[in-house]
């Protein structure tokens, strides 16, 4: 797919704030994965430092290995994700200025999406789910 | 119950596992219906079978360490 290879800094320009004109969800596919992506990768960061530090903190032998174990898939499920994020285009650990870029443009990018209305009224939603006690 | 040789501390960094384990699955299956493409929704997917194993495991070391 052709959105692969244009990832968030294919958005020419600024945002437009009419994100119901088809016309300007140009380059969504990319900026909406892209991000997703970095969250996961962020997430399985987070979750083998976590494991890391557990371990640190555990003595019992049991408990240890099933750390052990799962800190062993998470660091298999980081590099994969890395790996992914690299073919596709989103992350670049070789080549600074071009992260940079990157990520400038997305920052951008979040920043103005901030700004949107993005759901308007009231969100309470209560009353067409069952919720007797509320 | 057998009772493994625990401290108080250490079922609490059990709990903060779970808990962290638990956020992180519930986060990947909902952004599987947000993503276009599917390599990365098999990532997700991935993520989300790992979780659970490891979820169920921590709770089985939750349980019993726990302090009575």
């Amino acid at each position: 797919m052709s959105y692969e290879k244009k990832p968030i800094n294919a958005l020419k320009g600024p945002m437009n704030n009419d994100y119901l004109e088809i016309q300007n969800s140009e380059g969504m596919p990319g900026l909406v994965d892209s991000t997703i992506a970095l969250n996961f990768l962020l997430n399985a960061k987070s979750g083998i430092k976590n494991c890391a530090t557990a371990l640190t903190e555990i003595a019992d032998p049991e408990a240890r290995k099933e750390i052990h174990n799962m800190l062993n898939a998470q660091i298999d499920l980081h590099a994969q994700i890395s790996e992914l994020m690299m073919n596709k285009g989103w992350f670049h650990p070789y080549h600074v200025a071009e992260q940079f870029k990157l990520d400038l443009v997305s920052a951008q990018a979040a920043v103005q999406i901030s700004n949107m209305q993005l759901f308007p009224g009231n969100t309470s939603r209560l009353g067409t789910f069952a919720t007797p006690n509320y | 119950m057998p009772q493994l040789n625990s401290t108080l501390h250490e079922t609490m960094e059990l709990h903060e596992l779970l808990n962290f384990k638990t956020i992180c699955m519930t986060t990947s299956k909902m952004a599987q219906g947000v993503v276009f493409d599917q390599d990365l929704k098999a990532l997700l997917e991935k993520d989300v079978q790992q979780s659970r194993q490891a979820i169920t495991v921590l709770q089985g070391l939750v349980i019993k360490t726990q302090p009575q």
